[in-house]
């Protein structure tokens, strides 16, 4: 199967590429199968990072890897929240995608990145994230 | 969700592995592949999980797994000192080593579990959030 490849611009104008081989692919497939093929993945990715709910960006824990997030809020459900999550790293230019996953999760846990002292980039003011 | 308190014994009947991805810091113990339709859920601070259509466990996920969840559960450093590369980024239990692991398997289960009877104590509707 060839490379997942894809280019994609977020809502600031900064272009963001995925390049994954297809170990790497499969990998993601096997743990996070809602992303489903590669089609599916982009639109995913495109949306999350085109018309983010918020983004936050910082360091990661342990390796200092510079990082944003982007949170895309798909549905909620009294105080539950489905959204898509993209990592993107920003240590090399352009900037790439880390992973790619969507999930349920409460509202006052679903941003892990709270704890580790992230920046709030960009706020959509009616987002329950 | 059936059977949380379970969560070991379902893990020993579907064979879940022990993975880790270095790059994203991310530890699952999961079966090695997560069925398609089964959701992500996170009701837990530490913990995600992944839940098929049947209400039946099929893995936990930790994000910043090695460099947060260990700092505050060190007795877990000793899963990462089994962990063996496989390639790229991914270090796997192998199977010689999964005996070795078994009581802190067998302790995260227990955590989780209790976890959730506490989310569960403090209003967290889990029907809802496993058929959602």
């Amino acid at each position: 199967m060839p490379n997942y490849r894809n280019s994609f611009e977020d809502y600031s104008g900064t272009t963001i590429v995925v390049d994954w081989a297809d170990e790497l692919w499969t990998n993601h497939i096997n743990k996070h199968p809602e992303i489903r093929d590669y089609a599916f993945a982009s639109r995913l990715i495109a949306e999350a990072l085109l018309h983010p709910s918020l983004v936050v960006s910082g360091e990661k824990p342990g390796d200092k890897e510079n990082i944003v997030c982007y949170y895309k809020q798909n549905k909620r459900y009294e105080n539950e929240i489905h959204y898509t999550k993209v990592v993107v790293g920003c240590n090399s230019k352009p900037f790439y995608v880390k992973t790619v996953f969507q999930r349920w999760a409460l509202f006052d846990i679903a941003v892990q990145e709270k704890k580790y002292d992230f920046k709030e980039v960009y706020r959509d003011q009616k987002t329950y994230l | 969700m059936k059977k949380i308190n379970k969560i070991f014994n379902t893990a020993k009947r579907d064979k879940w592995v022990v993975e880790y991805d270095s790059d994203l810091d991310t530890l699952y113990w999961s079966k090695p592949k997560i069925s398609a339709g089964a959701t992500s859920k996170k009701f837990l601070d530490d913990f995600s999980m992944y839940i098929n259509k049947k209400g039946i466990v099929e893995g936990i996920f930790i994000e910043y797994a090695k460099h947060n969840f260990v700092s505050h559960n060190t007795e877990y450093k000793a899963l990462f000192d089994e962990l063996v590369k496989v390639g790229g980024d991914k270090y796997i239990i192998p199977k010689e080593n999964a005996k070795n692991v078994e009581d802190l398997l067998q302790g995260m289960a227990n955590m989780v579990a209790n976890e959730t009877l506490d989310a569960v104590l403090k209003g967290v509707d889990l029907k809802n959030m496993v058929s959602a």
